[in-house]
C-alpha cells in the first residue's frame, strides 16, 4: 500500500503533460473541477477516456496509484450510499425505512464519477508537476492579491507536496510497528485510532522541526533566485486545443 | 588562527533543562575534530549553535570572527551541515532541485547556480541517478546528495550529525572517503559519531561531551582511554 502511495509524488518524465505549463495545468484542474459538476454521463464518459489518454501519453503509474487506494472508494461508496438514500418514488428498492429511487441513485452515481475524475486528473497532476513549479504557479496566481504573503504560502505548498510520500511512509513504518505488537488482536477501533494518531503525530512534528532545521541551515530566505518558465508556443497550442476540448465535453 | 570561537555558552531546553553549561572551545582552521559522548550529552546542540540553529541563553559564539547571531546569513555560508536524518534534510524532488535549494536561498543568479549545481553533480558523480526521486534513493545515496547539496555553498566548516548511522559498510566506507577528501581540500571537519573505529585515524582533535559539559578535549590519543567512562566504545584497533 505504501509502495503506491509513494508514487504520488512528482515522477520524472518528458512527456507532453510533464512539459505544459504548471499555470495552464493549474487552470485546466481548476476548469475540469468545476464543469465537471456539471456535464452529462456521456461527458463523463468523454472526460475518462481523455483521462487515458493523456496517462498513457505521459507513461505516469496512474492506473497502479488507482488500483491501490482502497480507503478512497469505501469514501465513494458511503457517499454513494448517502446521496441515494432520499429523494421521492418511482423507488427501485425498498426496505423498511431504506428507499433508493431510480433518480437518486443515478445521481448518486454521477456525484462520485465525479469525485473520481476530479481526483484522478489531481493525481496526474502532483505526478508530473515539479513541487518547485507547484510553488512558482502558487506565487503566479496569489501574487496579485494585496498584503498576501504569497512567496511564504507558496513554498508551503510545495513542501506538502514534497513530504506527501515522507508522510506515507511515516505512517506505514508507525503501522507495521503497531501490527509487529499484535494491535490487530484489539477489536475497539476508537482504542486503536487512540494508540495511531498520537505517535503519528509526534512523527509529524519531529519530522517538520528536523526539517525546519535542515532548511534554516541551508539559509532559508522568501527573497531567493525566482524560477523563470515563460509561456512557450507549445503551451498555448495545447492550452487551446484543451479549451477546444472542454467545450466539446460541456455540450454533450 | 582560531576559526570557531565558543566563549562561556549555557544553553536551557524549553523544559528548562541545561543542555549546555557554560562551554568554551575553540576550533582552528582545518582541524578535523571528533564529537562524540553518551546520548543526551548536548553533542547536536553544540554543532547547531556553529550554524546559528540554536541560539545561546549565555556566552557567545563565532565563527571567522563573525558573533553568529548578529549574522546568521554570512554563518550559514561558512558552516555547512549535514543532519543525521537525511530524509528531512532533501526538499526537492529531482537531486538537480535539492542540490539548487541553497544557492536559490542565497538569490545567486540561474546561470551561475546551474553551473555550480553541474560541477557538483559531476564532481559526486550523482549523474546516473540524476532523475531517480531522491526520496527513493539508498541511505548511502541520500547522503552522499546531503553532501553535495552542502558543498554546493562552498562552506568552509562542514558538520557531519552521525553521518555513518543506518549505513551498510559499503556506504560507510564511501562516505568516509568523502569526508576524508574534504578535509584535505582544506575544508574544516566536525563529525559527530558514536563508531570511532576507522574515522578516528584522521581526526586530529577529539571532544568528549558528557552531561552539557566539555569532559575532554584535544588530540585523540590522550583519550583513548577514557572514552568507555563517557558512554563511546573504544575504536577497535585500540582494543586489540
Amino acid at each position: 500500500m505504501s509502495k503506491s502511495f509513494e508514487q504520488i509524488n512528482y515522477i520524472h518524465g518528458i512527456s507532453a503533460v510533464h512539459r505544459f505549463d504548471v499555470r495552464f495545468k493549474f487552470l485546466f484542474l481548476l476548469i475540469i473541477s468545476i464543469i465537471s459538476f456539471k456535464l452529462s454521463f456521456y461527458g463523463l464518459v468523454f472526460l475518462t477516456l481523455f483521462l487515458f489518454f493523456l496517462t498513457i501519453e505521459s507513461s505516469l503509474p496512474l492506473f497502479s496509484v488507482l488500483k491501490k487506494i482502497k480507503s478512497f472508494y469505501i469514501f465513494l461508496i458511503i457517499i454513494f450510499f448517502v446521496r441515494s438514500f432520499r429523494t421521492s418514488p418511482p423507488y427501485i428498492f425498498q426496505y423498511k425505512f431504506i428507499y433508493f429511487s431510480k433518480e437518486a441513485t443515478y445521481l448518486g452515481f454521477l456525484f462520485i464519477f465525479r469525485l473520481f475524475i476530479i481526483t484522478s486528473f489531481s493525481l496526474l497532476f502532483i505526478m508530473s508537476t515539479k513541487s518547485k513549479e507547484v510553488r512558482f504557479a502558487t506565487y503566479y496566481y496569489l501574487k496579485f492579491i494585496p498584503f498576501f504573503p504569497a512567496e511564504r504560502v507558496s513554498f508551503m505548498l510545495s513542501l506538502i507536496f514534497r513530504f506527501i510520500p515522507a508522510l506515507f511512509t511515516s505512517f506505514k513504518e508507525l503501522d507495521e510497528a503497531q501490527k509487529s505488537r499484535n494491535i490487530e488482536l484489539k477489536k475497539n477501533p476508537i482504542y486503536r485510532m487512540k494508540k495511531f494518531i498520537f505517535p503519528f503525530i509526534r512523527l509529524v512534528f519531529k519530522d517538520a522541526s528536523d526539517l525546519t532545521d535542515a532548511i534554516e541551515s541551508r539559509n532559508f530566505s522568501e527573497v531567493r533566485t525566482k524560477t523563470k518558465l515563460p509561456f512557450t508556443s507549445e503551451d498555448w497550442f495545447f492550452f487551446l486545443i484543451l479549451i477546444c476540448f472542454m467545450f466539446i465535453v460541456f455540450f454533450i | 588562527m582560531n576559526f570557531i570561537e565558543i566563549k562561556n555558552v549555557t544553553y536551557k531546553s524549553s523544559s528548562n533543562n541545561i543542555v549546555l553549561d557554560d562551554i568554551s572551545l575553540t576550533i582552528k582552521e582545518k582541524d578535523f575534530v571528533i564529537i562524540c559522548g553518551a546520548n543526551g550529552s548536548g553533542k547536536s546542540t553544540l554543532v547547531k549553535l556553529l550554524n546559528g540553529l540554536v541560539i545561546p541563553d549565555k556566552g557567545e559564539v563565532f565563527v571567522s570572527n563573525i558573533e553568529v547571531k548578529k549574522n546568521l546569513r554570512k554563518v550559514r555560508e561558512l558552516v555547512g551541515m549535514v543532519f543525521q536524518n537525511t530524509d528531512s534534510q532533501i526538499v526537492g524532488e529531482t537531486i538537480y532541485d535539492d542540490i539548487a535549494f541553497g544557492l536559490e536561498n542565497l538569490s545567486l543568479d540561474e546561470k551561475v547556480i546551474r553551473k555550480r549545481v553541474v560541477d557538483i553533480i559531476e564532481e559526486f558523480d550523482l549523474i546516473e541517478i540524476l532523475n531517480t526521486p531522491p526520496y527513493s534513493l539508498s541511505g548511502g545515496e541520500k547522503k552522499k546528495l546531503c553532501i553535495a547539496s552542502i558543498l554546493v555553498m562552498k562552506p568552509k566548516v562542514i558538520v557531519f550529525d552521525e553521518p555513518f548511522m543506518s549505513l551498510d559498510f559499503f556506504s560507510k566506507k564511501k562516505i568516509m572517503k568523502e569526508i576524508i577528501k574534504l578535509h584535505k581540500k582544506g575544508h574544516t571537519i566536525i563529525v559527530i559519531t558514536h563508531n570511532l573505529d576507522e574515522i578516528i585515524k584522521y581526526a586530529n582533535k577529539i571532544l568528549i561531551m558528557s552531561k552539557g559539559n566539555v569532559a575532554g578535549y584535544g588530540k585523540p590519543n590522550d583519550f583513548l582511554n577514557m572514552l568507555e567512562n563517557f558512554g563511546v566504545k573504544k575504536p577497535y584497533e585500540q582494543k586489540f
